[in-house]
């Protein structure tokens, strides 16, 4: 049984390009992918609030807020930063981030994540705290549509600027002639400044008032009209690693901590215009707990033609610990067909984890509805 | 949609007697952005900015003034960080004028309006 249904799979995959996958389907495979939040993951935390500094100084400030003593571990942090964009690049253009070398590519897309929580008892506080990063050596190139979007967004936004020239021309003009003027009379350098500051203060309070006008407005909104959909995508070839490590310290005394989890997660895949792929790896670790202690492997691969898509994923999970389970495997194939504008029925079948089980046999067919955004999620996103 | 954070600066850029300048707007931050660019409430220029002509051969720009609006949209997901540098080259030096604003969301607008009288 399990080999024919193997083999149908594995024909099925030849057939067309393997597997769909609507939103909702898969969610096994998406708990293997790469994190977003690291720390957030291994601490076993989801936080509702998570502050994400961005400049040095906000993040100095959620530094200092939140770490007032060195021997008591702050409790309830949800931190997360990329160190590169903390500071500011006035010579990166767009243009210049569509490809990436590696070493770009790493430092535009790292995220560091930190969290801590509690994770004792009333009668033994532990504090829990986690560190973790996230990183794409290689990262794509922004899609030739995306380039070409962002091209026409430019000269629109070209469009508002001269709007809003005209808008404020005569008033403007006045005002220069009145600079003019006091740069004219002035006697220093001083002076020369005080007029153009004057003439910047004045110039502000103007253009304020012509971004309430219907004209500018109108502007405004039409260019909203054209780009609603706009969505920056990147395609090719991506690779995602994370990596994390959890401690626990009893009574938050941070000389007691003692490392509790650790993790490391690889994605790789390609997204192309109809066909992409995703790999996905994840090694889990703990001191503490042996049935944490898993490596997983899985691969998906979708194809996607106007108004259906077809998926297929496979994923292995073995238990490292003494005295663990033996290894497991699943496999699905999810199908999806627009049958009108959304409305889609999408039908998965396949194997879960473990087969000896109620529900391991997966066979849905259903209708559902998705009128906003993509049904067809692209596995890199 | 948040109203747009606006900067509104001046500068004098040195020019050399009956000598014109060439100017470069450079959206930085990963964001987009178009300019329009007047001289005397004419425009010169418009959209991506690179070696812009300022003035005619022999055309003295002591005392005249450029205006440039730059109205720059934040696509960049990773930060809200916003800047734009002009580059003024053919005066007595070759100036960068870099000015920065910061918005909350994708899709929210800095507006610069920036001129530069020719001393």
């Amino acid at each position: 049984m399990r080999t024919s249904l193997l083999r149908s799979l594995i024909l099925l995959g030849a057939a067309a390009p393997l597997a769909a996958q609507s939103e909702n389907a898969g969610p096994a495979f998406n708990g293997l992918r790469t994190p977003v939040s690291p720390a957030f993951l291994l601490l076993g935390v989801a936080p509702t609030v998570v502050e994400r500094p961005n400049t040095p100084s906000d993040f100095a400030l959620s530094v200092l807020n939140r770490g007032a003593s060195l021997t008591n571990l702050p409790r309830d942090v949800a931190l997360e930063f990329s160190p590169y964009w903390l500071i500011k690049h006035p010579t990166l253009t767009w243009q210049q981030d569509a490809t990436r070398d590696i070493a770009n590519s790493v430092a535009r897309t790292m995220t560091i994540s930190v969290a801590t929580a509690e994770v004792g008892t009333t009668a033994r506080p532990v504090t829990g705290l986690a560190v973790g990063f996230r990183a794409a050596p290689v990262s794509g190139h922004v899609s030739q549509s995306s380039i070409s979007q962002l091209q026409r967004l430019g000269n629109r936004l070209a469009i508002e600027s001269a709007v809003l020239a005209n808008l404020q021309a005569q008033r403007q003009g006045l005002l220069a002639t009145v600079r003019d003027q006091e740069i004219a009379a002035a006697t220093g350098d001083s002076a020369r400044q005080a007029a153009l500051n004057r003439f910047d203060a004045a110039r502000l309070d103007l253009a304020k008032s012509v971004m309430q006008s219907a004209e500018y407005k109108a502007a405004v909104d039409s260019t909203e009209q054209m780009f609603r959909d706009l969505a920056v995508t990147r395609e090719g070839f991506v690779l995602e690693i994370a990596g994390g490590a959890a401690l626990q310290a009893p009574g938050g005394v941070a000389d007691s901590a003692k490392l509790t989890r650790w993790g490391a997660w690889m994605t790789a895949g390609y997204e192309g215009k109809t066909l992409s792929f995703v790999a996905v790896s994840r090694v889990l670790g703990s001191s503490v707990d042996t049935t944490f202690n898993a490596i997983d492997l899985g691969t998906r691969v979708l194809y996607t033609a106007g108004r259906y898509a077809l998926s297929a994923e496979g994923s292995f999970r073995s238990f490292t610990g003494s005295g663990a389970p033996a290894n497991q495997y699943r496999i699905a194939a999810l199908v999806d067909f627009e049958l009108q504008k959304g409305v889609w029925v999408t039908g998965t079948f396949g194997r879960d984890y473990s087969a000896t089980g109620p529900g391991s046999l997966i066979a849905h067919i259903g209708l559902s509805m998705n009128v906003a955004g993509n049904r067809i999620a692209i596995p890199l996103r | 949609m948040a109203d747009p954070v606006t900067v509104s600066k001046s500068a004098f850029y040195s020019v050399k007697p009956n000598t014109p300048v060439q100017l470069s707007i450079t959206i930085g931050d990963g964001q987009v952005g178009g300019t329009d660019v007047r001289i005397g409430g004419a425009q010169i220029g418009s959209g991506d900015i690179t070696n812009l002509p300022i003035g005619a051969a022999a055309q003295d720009l002591k005392t005249k003034s450029i205006d440039c609006i730059t109205t720059v949209q934040r696509q960049n997901a990773a930060t809200g960080h916003t800047s734009v540098t002009y580059s003024l080259r053919g005066g007595m030096q070759d100036r960068d004028f870099t000015y920065e604003a910061t918005v909350n969301q994708i899709g929210d607008r800095a507006v610069y309006e920036i001129s530069f009288v020719f001393a």
